[in-house]
């Protein structure tokens, strides 16, 4: 029912009044001293060498993203190992499957460029 | 706390489970047997024999599913996280079909928009695997394996025609929306898995019981899986998303998405409210029943004043999301069988749609407004005919399949006292007419003076399957009783826990 | 037997579709035929004395929600499917082999005929409503493609609109019976052996009349009726006409009133329709009055007509129910002679406007004298067939209110005005001065042998239907099911 869900939209009011009384209150009390050194990127007095926002080759993105794929699905060996003993034989095939469907996306990214920088 | 489980795993019970999932097994196969074949085979060959082994896979997926549902169909499998009930094995031969369907469309669009094939077909081949895992989800866990696997896959095959800004857009929006709703649905098993402890549908089924309503874990995680599951529905108001991705995808995906998509999404719903929280049924009933009027409403009314054919049939999907909502909403074995057959049904007569536009596509591009369709009727009237069956039938005209879904769905819900959402939604589908009679107007208006853009190519493709689809949604009217029945059984499991 | 009658045009129609031009019309007119005759062996071997259906066929078709194949004919549907037969078969021969894209023009009038006979046949909620979305599409096809006028697609398109809004609100009415009467099933026998409580026949009421007034129309759901009658072609009129705008009387009398005899809830519904019905009858009276084109005037006298008939149905009275049918088949008869008439004025003159329509009778004596007879049928001569439909529908109506009975009058009175002035206006005042209408130079020649054998059947059957309505009304009192209402 809908009154069922009274609590849950009392919650949202609640959630939203205090972020905005943190918000505003921190924006009201806050002292606020603007001069030069303050309005530094660094304020422990480290001075800025070049812009924040640098433009890195699509490159890494994708070497990253790669990486992350095979590096989460290698997480998968650990708990496959600890119950090993239990799953015997069955165990290691089903791992071998897994990586052999590893091994096929690693050969299609290696076929199709994926790997290569230029 | 893992390791306390003792785990005995017997090659018998291996060889049990894999059979029960054996339509995901030949889908898989045949996904990772392309990709190889795409490796290794010279570049002219691959295309062509890269679809037919989608072609082998899917079929060999529909035939196992096939000879599974008549000679008694199994139950959980793998720890109780999936299953291959007949509620599984009806949505497994469901996307085996569309997936038949949308790789003979899109061999033949790829090579007339001179994209590179072998690649979407493997796609398309991952997305139904995940889809396919959806539909046979024991677990919130494999549930949300599921839904990414099919998520992904369709982000970049939105993108796929990526040298056109249109394409490049679809994907993008598809991608950030995607995210959202999956972190919602996320958000919201953590929560259920925090108010029960676990994971597994039918624990859940047990554990939730009327009286846990006022848990406002449990609540709060109904609100924001259905906040997620009307987005993949794309049900108002979620569906904002829908007319621009269905618009710049290439329109074979724009077919695939716009009736796989749905039904896994419906799948889910049925697994995880009808059947997990079933219990909790007036809670999500609510958001629900406010759902389906928005996306009645919102979708019929806007379908009426879009240029694009793609468009008008992406709020057309709104609105059908709204009324397939009803049978969710009446929930119970009528309820849930006349869910599974109006998706069936639907497939046919939207993809049948979209197959035709399809035919219309060149090198310069999607032809996909109303006056590209002028004269259809007299240029190729074979096409043109079905156009007018497919049209009807989404109208809801007997004898049609589209009627008789309807009929199913409504006599559920009024069975259930969801009247007045019923006469919404029979208000709405005549304001549904108007436009889906402009489809027609254009089809059989006369040849137009002007050269037209788009001329029909031989395409003997999207032919075959515009025939196939006008021939199941002409006859599964009369023969619906056939259906529905196949339907009942699946509805079956989803109720048993109960 | 039965499912011949609807497949025979289903699928003749489908055939003739692809045919060439020539052996379309004639394999039409062999299909149209070979149905008149079917209809016309049923009707003859039809037993009077028998209660029930007659010659019925059943089988299961979706078992799950108990729907059935269920067909059969009764005293009400047996000559309505001999007058769909017959203005079939008129309304066929009434093309001419020249017709713009005649095989799919054909093809679908066939289709059409299929439709309502379907609709006559059936004995199962669910099967009546297919059979009556069905005949929809072939008619939207007809009128907007093969439509005269500046704006075939509005017409077409107000049409279909107006006439889905009643029949999808029928379809939660047909889903509405089935969960609510205690039969579960969509057999009309059984759901009329158990109706749901009078609350909820108010509500069900409500949704099927909304299809029922629409098509035929009932005030004030009339408005797509000009519009679409002005721009029909004369042979998919006639069926148009002549036999759709019956198909909601019938569902009246088969559906509506033994599915829902009580509907009192907040009102009596009952109490309603018959006073839409002589409001109709007035306003289609007074309107037509007012018509200068011809087409226009036998359109709104239509309206008054069919007003008649609901106002025979809802007496809920024997001799008005009586009256309603045998004015059914009346009209049925009439008014597709007086757009054939109309036809025939405007191909010779090429006008149908009654300001310049004058003097034809000493040019066309044949066309006047045939021009006579119907509108004397018309407007209820007696001895001609409306006269008889007409007073047993009065007396029912009497026996309901009095004054219900002595409005509807207004629009007896009203028909001699509007189709004398129009006959005598036409045919016979002197043409006044030098004639400069349009239709000058027109040769202006008498019917043709083919025409007058076109409407000789139907100038038969106003003498036969007036001098001999047992015919008719004998086999009246075999119902296929136990009505509550009608006490014959």
């Amino acid at each position: 029912m809908l009154s069922d869900y009274a609590p849950l939209a009392i919650y949202a009011v609640i959630v939203l009044a205090v972020v905005g009384l943190m918000l505003t209150l921190s924006f009201v009390l806050a002292p606020v001293k603007r001069y030069r050194s303050k309005l530094l990127p660094y304020e422990s007095g480290i001075v800025p060498t070049d812009p924040a926002r640098k433009r890195m080759s699509v490159r890494f993105y994708l070497t990253a993203m790669l990486f992350i794929i095979f590096d989460v699905e290698a997480v998968f060996f650990y708990p496959w190992a600890v119950i090993l003993h239990q799953l015997r034989w069955y165990g290691v095939i089903e791992m071998f499957v897994f990586m052999l469907i590893l091994l096929v996306a690693l050969a299609h990214i290696w076929r199709k460029g994926g790997l290569e920088w230029e | 706390m893992i390791a306390a489980a003792q785990v005995t795993y017997t090659a018998a019970q291996a060889w049990s489970d894999l059979a029960q999932i054996g339509p995901i097994v030949a889908v898989t196969v045949a996904l990772l047997v392309a990709v190889v074949v795409d490796l290794l085979l010279p570049r002219g060959l691959r295309g062509p024999v890269v679809t037919v082994i989608a072609i082998v896979g899917l079929v060999s997926a529909l035939a196992i599913a096939a000879y599974r549902l008549v000679n008694g169909y199994g139950g959980p499998a793998y720890f109780r996280f999936v299953s291959g009930d007949a509620f599984a094995l009806f949505f497994e031969m469901l996307f085996a079909l569309i997936g038949v369907l949308a790789v003979i469309v899109s061999s033949s669009y790829v090579r007339r928009r001179g994209l590179y094939e072998a690649e979407l077909q493997v796609l398309t081949l991952a997305a139904i695997v995940g889809m396919m895992s959806l539909a046979a989800a024991g677990s919130l866990v494999t549930v949300f394996l599921g839904l990414e696997l099919l998520s992904i896959a369709l982000y970049v095959s939105c993108g796929y025609n990526r040298i056109e800004l249109p394409s490049q857009e679809s994907a993008a929006k598809y991608l950030i929306i995607g995210g959202f709703a999956s972190a919602f649905v996320l958000y919201g098993m953590a929560l259920i898995y925090g108010a029960t402890g676990t994971t597994v549908l039918s624990d859940i089924a047990t554990r939730v019981t009327s009286d846990s309503a006022g848990n406002p874990l449990l609540l709060l995680g109904v609100l924001l899986m259905g906040v997620g599951f009307a987005f993949k529905v794309s049900a108002a108001p979620f569906h904002m998303w829908t007319p621009d991705v269905y618009q710049g995808a290439p329109l074979p995906v724009t077919a695939f998405m716009s009736v796989a998509t749905k039904a896994a999404a419906f799948a889910m719903i049925l697994r995880v409210f009808n059947y997990g929280l079933g219990h909790l049924g007036p809670e999500w009933q609510v958001l629900l029943a406010f759902t389906a009027a928005a996306s009645m409403v919102v979708g019929n009314l806007m379908a009426i004043v879009q240029a694009s054919l793609k468009r008008m049939l992406a709020y057309s999907g709104v609105a059908h999301a709204g009324y397939i909502l009803v049978g969710v909403l009446a929930g119970g074995r009528a309820g849930v069988a006349a869910v599974l057959f109006y998706l069936f049904g639907y497939v046919f007569m939207n993809f049948g749609a979209f197959a035709v536009v399809s035919t219309l596509s060149g090198p310069a591009g999607d032809g996909d407004l109303y006056e590209d369709l002028n004269g259809l009727a007299y240029r190729n009237p074979t096409l043109g005919v079905l156009m007018s069956v497919f049209m009807l039938s989404l109208a809801g005209f007997p004898p049609m399949v589209g009627f008789f879904g309807k009929v199913f769905l409504f006599t559920a819900g009024i069975s259930a006292g969801w009247t007045w959402l019923v006469v919404l939604a029979v208000l709405t589908s005549v304001v549904s007419v108007y436009y889906y009679f402009r489809v027609l107007f254009h089809v059989w208006s006369p040849l137009p003076e002007a050269p037209v853009r788009f001329a029909f190519g031989p395409v003997r493709g999207p032919v075959t399957v515009v025939l196939l689809a006008g021939v199941f949604a002409v006859a599964l009217g009369p023969l619906s009783g056939f259906l529905l029945q196949v339907g009942l059984n699946g509805a079956a499991p989803l109720l048993s826990g109960r | 037997m039965l499912s011949a009658i609807w497949i025979l045009p289903a699928l003749g129609g489908l055939i003739v579709c692809f045919l060439p031009r020539g052996a379309a019309r004639v394999g039409a007119i062999l299909v149209a035929l070979a149905e008149l005759a079917l209809t016309l062996v049923v009707a003859a071997t039809f037993d009077a004395s028998h209660h029930g259906y007659q010659y019925a066929e059943q089988a299961s078709w979706i078992a799950q929600f108990n729907v059935s194949y269920h067909l059969g004919v009764d005293g009400l549907s047996v000559w309505l499917l001999v007058l769909n037969a017959l203005i079939g078969a008129l309304a066929v021969l009434a093309t001419p082999a020249a017709w713009p894209r005649a095989s799919a023009f054909l093809g679908l009038m066939l289709l059409m005929e299929s439709g309502m006979a379907g609709v006559f046949l059936s004995v199962d909620l669910l099967l009546f409503y297919v059979f009556w979305e069905a005949m929809l599409i072939p008619a939207y096809f007809l009128l907007w493609l093969w439509g005269e006028g500046e704006r075939p697609n509005y017409a077409a398109l107000k049409f279909v609109l107006f006439t889905l809004v009643g029949s999808l609100l029928m379809l939660v009415g047909v889903l509405g019976e089935y969960v609510f009467s205690s039969a579960h099933t969509f057999d009309l026998p059984a759901l009329a052996a158990q109706p749901p409580s009078p609350a909820i026949q108010f509500g069900l009421f409500a949704l099927f009349a909304a299809a029922f007034a629409v098509k035929i129309p009932v005030w004030p759901l009339h408005s797509w009726l000009p519009d679409a009658y002005m721009s029909a072609p004369t042979p998919f009129l006639l069926l148009l006409a002549g036999v759709m705008g019956k198909t909601g009387a019938y569902g009246m009398l088969r559906v509506l009133l033994p599915l829902n005899p009580h509907p009192v809830n907040w009102w009596d519904w009952n109490w309603v329709l018959p006073v839409l019905a002589v409001i109709g009858i007035a306003w289609g009276a007074l309107l037509a009055l007012a018509q200068r084109d011809l087409k226009a005037l036998v359109a709104y006298s239509s309206i008054s007509h069919m007003g008649f008939i609901v106002l025979g149905i809802f007496a809920l009275n024997a001799q008005g129910q009586e009256g309603a049918l045998v004015q059914m088949l009346n009209h049925g008869i009439i008014v597709p002679a007086l757009f054939l008439i109309v036809a025939w004025i405007y191909a010779r003159t090429g006008s149908r406007d009654r300001s310049v329509l004058t003097g034809l009778a000493p040019a066309m004596p044949v066309l006047a004298g045939v021009f006579l007879v119907v509108t004397m049928a018309a407007l209820g001569l007696p001895g001609l067939n409306s006269f008889v439909g007409e007073f047993m529908t009065l007396l029912g109506a009497w026996q309901l209110s009095p004054w219900l009975a002595v409005a509807g009058c207004i629009g007896l009175i009203l028909a001699p005005i509007y189709m004398l002035r129009l006959f005598q206006g036409a045919m016979y005042t002197e043409v006044a001065g030098p004639p400069d209408h349009p239709a000058e130079g027109v040769v202006r020649k008498d019917m043709a042998r083919g025409e007058l054998a076109l409407i000789a059947p139907l100038l038969a059957l106003m003498f036969v239907l007036g001098l001999y309505p047992y015919l008719v009304v004998h086999a009246l009192p075999a119902l296929g099911q136990g009505m509550q209402v009608l006490h014959w």
